[in-house]
């Protein structure tokens, strides 16, 4: 029986065909997933200061809307910490915002990557080969995809909460889920049969897509119109209270 | 055909995360699962698989020509008017295809039977092609398996072959939902092999797409699309707003139009009609009250469905497997049950890929019941006499 060979598979494997020098370049995805708690912080991390503070509001609009609320504080504070949760203007008390995590995606050319790599190099680091990228590389794509070219990226809210063994830690609601929280004593819970994930897995916006902004160099014509597919196939998704990026659209 | 338990290499997740396949977990829960495998033998695979692969991908070519002359029978595939010149006109002038997927019912002994063609969006290609083809390597190469052992499994080759078709001037827009790890795994390991030919790929979230005042569809920074790999459906692209853009741009679909035809559970009554008692085939029809409870011995189907949802299952002795979901609003068909062979406490379904025209390797769905989903487990298989 045939098989082909692994060489066409590895991540390693360069193409098989010989690129001429105008064949146009090779693109890698790069991207990064971190918490901050404030927008300066963001800002300290050489994140453009327009996406920290957009990525925040996004974060606050999505905790106004999907944070669970409690008729006493002792219940809220037993699903987060103490002395964490705040009255809301309605009498109930919700858990505060514990900063917000952000993702951030795109696509570098080569001569980037080869760019940066020598310029790791030359600061005396060990740079690996392939398309995996360490830390410090990734980090000098990332300002580069950042500040010009197409970039995309998505917020949602942190909260701090204690985990299983009681380590303070502080994560996005749909990964609380994931690691088995239900917050049943939430007003959310209790209004659709006990389940706060499945309310949540309808109305959170965070982290479902990326949201698309590119730089403002307007060769793009303004007649442009988006959005015109994927409507059917996103309305259909979330089936089954999916909470994270794991589910397909194909089948 | 069985089910053999082996140790997992016990640096399969690093090597997971080295090669890129990071939905190798799905929400904290197993989705490549390497604590067992099955093995064949190679006349199960040539005569049982590989062949009525074959047979069966010539037979959907053969109905999409009989389907694209008759207006009676697009309407009857739920193919709105508006798009019967499109799918019709793709046909004709032979737009060129990449890819499918037959899931079998099949236990290693009689014919293995078409439980559905997934022939517009199949996933799991990754898995099937490289990931399964690397725990293989490494197992021999570890001595855990015999050196002649071999898989079905000539995925990554043949669509290297398939994109060696296709012109390589212009670039290669490669595009799935944004969000889904899973399908852009599906969407990168494409581009991977589109490069092995010196293809130039991009990728564009599906939504991402522009279309420009003069009616191409464009890019983010606005530069034309000349060729586009979609994973998303036909079917949803007839109701959106930029489907009816389509007759008029200039950019060249993949999957082509007339897939939608092929991936639609409504192809298998027809199949039936025109081939009644084919091994490989299961009595279905159209179902003309789908209110009604399923007869004993049949499956209720809607024409549009992935992953298992709106299945409803009645077993020849009355019991009753039903997936919820959220495909309701098109028709139904019902099928003969062919209830998928339990190994263990799993249920086992076989999917066999067409690159192309060929058929050319087999990947393994196991589920704890009946109804194979999107949180069913992969698992590698073994082709050893």
């Amino acid at each position: 029986m045939r098989r082909s060979s692994v060489k066409l598979v590895l991540a390693s494997s360069l193409p098989l065909a010989l690129t001429a020098c105008s064949a146009p370049e090779e693109t890698y995805t790069v991207s990064k997933r971190s918490n901050y708690t404030t927008v300066q912080a963001c800002v300290d991390d050489k994140m453009p200061v327009d996406v920290c503070s957009d990525a925040y509001m996004e974060a606050l609009a999505d905790h106004r809307r999907v944070a669970p609320t409690y008729g006493d504080k002792a219940a809220c504070e037993a699903d987060f910490v103490p002395d964490y949760c705040q009255v809301t203007s309605d009498g109930r008390y919700m858990p505060r915002l514990g900063g917000f995590e952000l993702a951030v995606s795109g696509e570098v050319s080569q001569s980037q990557v080869d760019a940066a790599r020598a310029q790791v190099e030359s600061s005396g680091q060990a740079v690996s080969g392939g398309s995996n990228f360490n830390g410090l590389l990734t980090g000098l794509l990332l300002g580069q995809m950042m500040s010009g070219g197409s970039r995309q990226y998505y917020s949602q809210p942190v909260y701090q909460y204690r985990d299983s063994r009681g380590d303070y830690r502080t994560t996005t609601l749909g990964e609380q889920i994931d690691q088995g929280k239900r917050f049943e004593r939430s007003d959310q819970a209790q209004q659709s049969g006990g389940s706060y994930s499945s309310y949540y897995s309808g109305s959170s916006s965070g982290g479902s897509s990326y949201r698309s902004k590119t730089s403002t160099r307007s060769s793009v014509s303004s007649s442009i119109s988006r959005g015109g597919f994927g409507s059917q196939a996103t309305a259909r998704s979330g089936w089954g209270g999916k909470s994270s990026g794991g589910f397909s659209f194909g089948g | 055909m069985r089910k053999i338990s082996i140790d997992e290499r016990p640096d399969w997740r690093a090597t997971a995360e080295r090669e890129g396949f990071s939905f190798h977990t799905i929400d904290g829960e197993r989705y490549w699962d390497e604590r067992g495998y099955y093995q064949f033998s190679e006349a199960q695979v040539s005569r049982d698989l590989e062949a009525p692969t074959q047979e069966l991908h010539a037979m959907c070519l053969d109905a999409v020509e009989r389907i694209v002359d008759s207006e009676a029978l697009m309407t009857r595939l739920a193919i709105p008017p508006a798009f019967f010149d499109l799918v019709r006109r793709s046909w004709k002038e032979g737009h060129p295809h990449l890819y499918g997927r037959f899931d079998f019912s099949y236990d290693g002994h009689g014919p293995a039977k078409l439980i559905e063609a997934n022939y517009d969006t199949p996933t799991s290609l990754y898995e099937a092609a490289a990931f399964q083809l690397i725990w293989l390597e490494q197992q021999i190469e570890r001595g855990v398996l015999p050196a002649h052992a071999s898989q079905f499994n000539t995925l990554a080759e043949d669509l290297v072959q398939a994109f060696g078709t296709f012109e390589r001037e212009s670039p290669f827009y490669f595009s799935a939902i944004a969000g889904s790890v899973e399908d852009r795994g599906t969407t990168d390991f494409l581009r991977k092999m589109a490069g092995h030919v010196g293809i130039s790929t991009r990728h564009i979230d599906v939504e991402d797409i522009g279309l420009n005042g003069d009616g191409r569809f464009v890019d983010l920074e606005g530069r034309p699309i000349p060729r586009l790999f979609k994973l998303h459906a036909w079917e949803h692209i007839f109701h959106e707003d930029f489907g009816q853009a389509i007759a008029g741009c200039d950019t060249q679909f993949v999957e082509p139009a007339w897939k939608a035809l092929i991936s639609n559970k409504g192809i298998l009554p027809l199949l039936w009609e025109w081939h009644e008692g084919h091994p490989n085939l299961l009595p279905a029809f159209l179902d003309e009250d789908p209110r009604r409870p399923v007869p004993k011995g049949w499956v209720r189907k809607p024409y549009f469905s992935r992953e298992g949802a709106n299945v409803d299952i009645r077993t020849v002795d009355d019991q009753r497997v039903f997936e919820d979901g959220p495909y309701d609003d098109a028709p139904y068909i019902l099928q003969g049950f062919a209830p998928l062979p339990k190994f263990g406490d799993s249920y086992t379904l076989i999917g066999s890929w067409v690159i192309g025209d060929l058929a050319s390797g087999i990947g393994i769905r196991e589920d704890d019941t009946l109804i194979t989903k999107d949180s069913s487990r992969f698992l590698p298989h073994v082709v050893l006499d």
